[in-house]
């Protein structure tokens, strides 16, 4: 592979699989009903109990 | 503590401290005069002192059952001890490399004593010794508790923690003898890598193992960075670190890599090294002790999500950055500026989530040191990442490279934002994991905090200013159209901030002294007082 094919790809698909990379990373983190298993994570840690589950 | 272990895992450790033994012996055997014979005698020794410790308790009666009730913490206890007595060392070498600085004569014409070697010893005890055993001891806190799981068993976190500080005994005792790979950060020979190797896999597949065996649906986001850390780390370190020993019988070896595609390598290594070791598995730390210590959850779950994707991938493209204007194609330079700039937007959102994770509950950051000690550890993962950004900037660059700036911006990190959270994970672990109600003193937390504070402040302030009139100094024209000052002008003036910094220093080193006596006075106390934790019966130890 010469220095240009490099430059192609990582013009064109480097820049797309990025972009598309975050892009699913927002829609998976941020669709709503996504909202009640992130506050359950988030609250997940604040309990007083400290054994492991049996 | 030993006799914890199931007659199993006895038998496994009394093998692997004998197979330790015996690699000790043959590196002490066909090392002949080589530096790596005094590696081969530190690991025999430690393998024959393994061998009898495992064998004075291999007949004693299985332990109870009912230990599988509880976390297991003895491996937490050792880190946390271990990374305490590194740091007080590592931070007490520092302020000798500093005292260096004004005093050159400070070695006392020593070769051991030399800057080349013991600025290593200082960077690889604090980064390495200091920060891994406290990443390694609360990453097996977090996991657990986050998992609600015990750990998977219970020899393998003592093969992983062993194994490190012997690599880091390796690496720091290496300097002294003169042993260098002669990369930032990397410096440890052939076989100290490869055996870190070994030990970073245990450590990856002992996370893996608990990991399934929690209890909790969703993968607390604590649980990413560390993971992270771990697996991005195996993999800068596996690369950075190939290399062609001259002989299986010495320590010297050679990289694989050479010229600017070596320097590359070292750097993607290299910031990804600050990434994450410095940053990532921190960042663990600071996504469970801090909502849990300000007794709230994070601000926003989902950002944190968010920024851990930010931040694993926009790191691994900054490396260039350290190597601006140098033979490395432009572009890739460019490339590295553009994503430490874009970098920024993650970082700041961690930092941003601390602070609006703590907005509520600010009585209690006034009145308790330990969540003040992670409250400025996030003001100042803030502004040095908003300084890292800045600096990777071309121009710049320019004037900052090569000067104290760079120092200071490094200090800014690893005292204001991994010493800190560190510090603020020890005092809230610490009480629970030994029983105890609280920290023997909260005074001495106050003294601990204030101190740390002051020294940091004063070491940065000092070097920022350090840096820019250096940066300055040396571009600094007259009418003639020649440099208006020499690099001796420059060191001279310097002289009143490097006196400041020993000043910076001893404060830090002096809060972290405070730090150790409260940790150990906490401990010795939980041997009078009743342990407050559901007791089920046990064997004797």
């Amino acid at each position: 592979m010469t220095h240009e094919t490099y430059v192609i790809i990582a013009k064109t698909f480097g820049l797309i699989y990025l972009m598309v990379f975050f892009l699913i990373v927002v829609f998976q983190t941020y669709r709503p009903s996504r909202r009640a298993s992130a506050d359950h994570a988030a609250q997940s840690i604040l309990t007083a109990e400290d054994r492991p589950c049996p | 503590m030993i006799a914890q272990l199931t007659r199993t895992e006895r038998n496994v450790a009394m093998t692997l401290a004998a197979l330790l033994a015996l690699l000790g012996l043959t590196m002490a055997a066909v090392g002949n005069h080589d530096p790596m014979a005094v590696h081969g005698f530190m690991a025999l020794a430690l393998g024959l002192v393994l061998v009898f410790a495992v064998g004075g308790v291999l007949e004693e009666p299985t332990p109870s059952p009912a230990r599988l009730l509880q976390y297991y913490d003895d491996p937490i206890k050792v880190g946390i001890v271990l990374a305490m007595i590194w740091g007080v060392f590592a931070m007490a070498i520092g302020l000798w490399v500093a005292a260096l600085m004004v005093w050159p004569d400070a070695t006392f014409g020593q070769a051991w004593s030399s800057y080349g070697r013991l600025r290593p010893v200082h960077t690889t005890g604090v980064v390495f010794a200091f920060g891994g055993n406290a990443l390694i001891a609360t990453s097996f806190h977090v996991m657990q508790r986050t998992c609600r799981a015990r750990l998977a068993d219970q020899l393998s976190p003592w093969f992983v923690l062993i194994g490190y500080n012997l690599f880091c005994l390796w690496a720091v005792s290496g300097y002294f003898m003169g042993i260098t790979q002669s990369k930032e950060y990397a410096e440890p020979e052939w076989y100290a890598d490869i055996w870190l190797v070994i030990v970073w896999v245990a450590y990856l597949v002992l996370y893996l193992r608990t990991l399934k065996r929690r209890a909790e649906p969703h993968i607390y986001v604590a649980n990413w960075y560390y993971l992270a850390f771990i697996v991005v780390v195996a993999m800068l370190h596996i690369v950075n670190a190939a290399a062609l020993p001259v002989s299986w019988t010495g320590a010297k070896s050679y990289p694989a890599f050479s010229g600017v595609q070596d320097a590359m390598v070292q750097w993607w290594y290299g910031h990804n090294a600050v990434a994450f070791f410095m940053t990532s598995g921190f960042l663990g730390m600071l996504y469970y002790y801090l909502p849990v210590r300000a007794q709230r959850p994070i601000f926003s779950y989902r950002l944190s999500i968010l920024s851990f994707w930010g931040i694993t991938f926009f790191y691994l493209w900054v490396g260039s950055h350290h190597l601006h204007y140098t033979a490395l194609p432009h572009w890739v330079q460019t490339l590295g500026m553009t994503f430490s700039v874009m970098l920024l937007v993650p970082s700041w959102a961690s930092a941003g989530n601390a602070l609006l994770t703590l907005n509520g509950a600010w009585h209690r950051v006034r009145d308790d040191a330990t969540l003040r000690f992670m409250f400025v550890a996030a003001v100042f993962y803030g502004l040095s990442t908003f300084e890292g950004s800045f600096l990777a900037i071309r121009p710049v660059n320019a004037l900052s490279h090569y000067t104290d700036w760079t120092v200071g911006h490094v200090h800014s990190g690893a005292l204001g934002w991994l010493a800190m959270v560190t510090f603020g994970a020890f005092y809230s672990v610490i009480p629970q994991i030994w029983g105890r109600p609280a920290m023997y003193s909260p005074k001495l937390v106050e003294w601990h905090f204030w101190l740390a504070l002051t020294g940091l402040l004063t070491y940065v302030f000092a070097l920022w200013n350090a840096g820019i009139t250096q940066g300055l100094m040396w571009r600094t024209y007259n009418d003639a159209g020649t440099l208006n000052y020499s690099f001796i002008d420059s060191m001279e003036a310097m002289r009143p901030y490097y006196i400041a910094r020993v000043v910076g220093g001893s404060l830090f080193l002096a809060g972290i002294c405070v730090g150790a006596v409260n940790i150990w006075l906490t401990v010795r106390g939980a041997r009078n007082a009743a342990a407050d934790r559901p007791l089920s019966p046990q064997p004797a130890e």
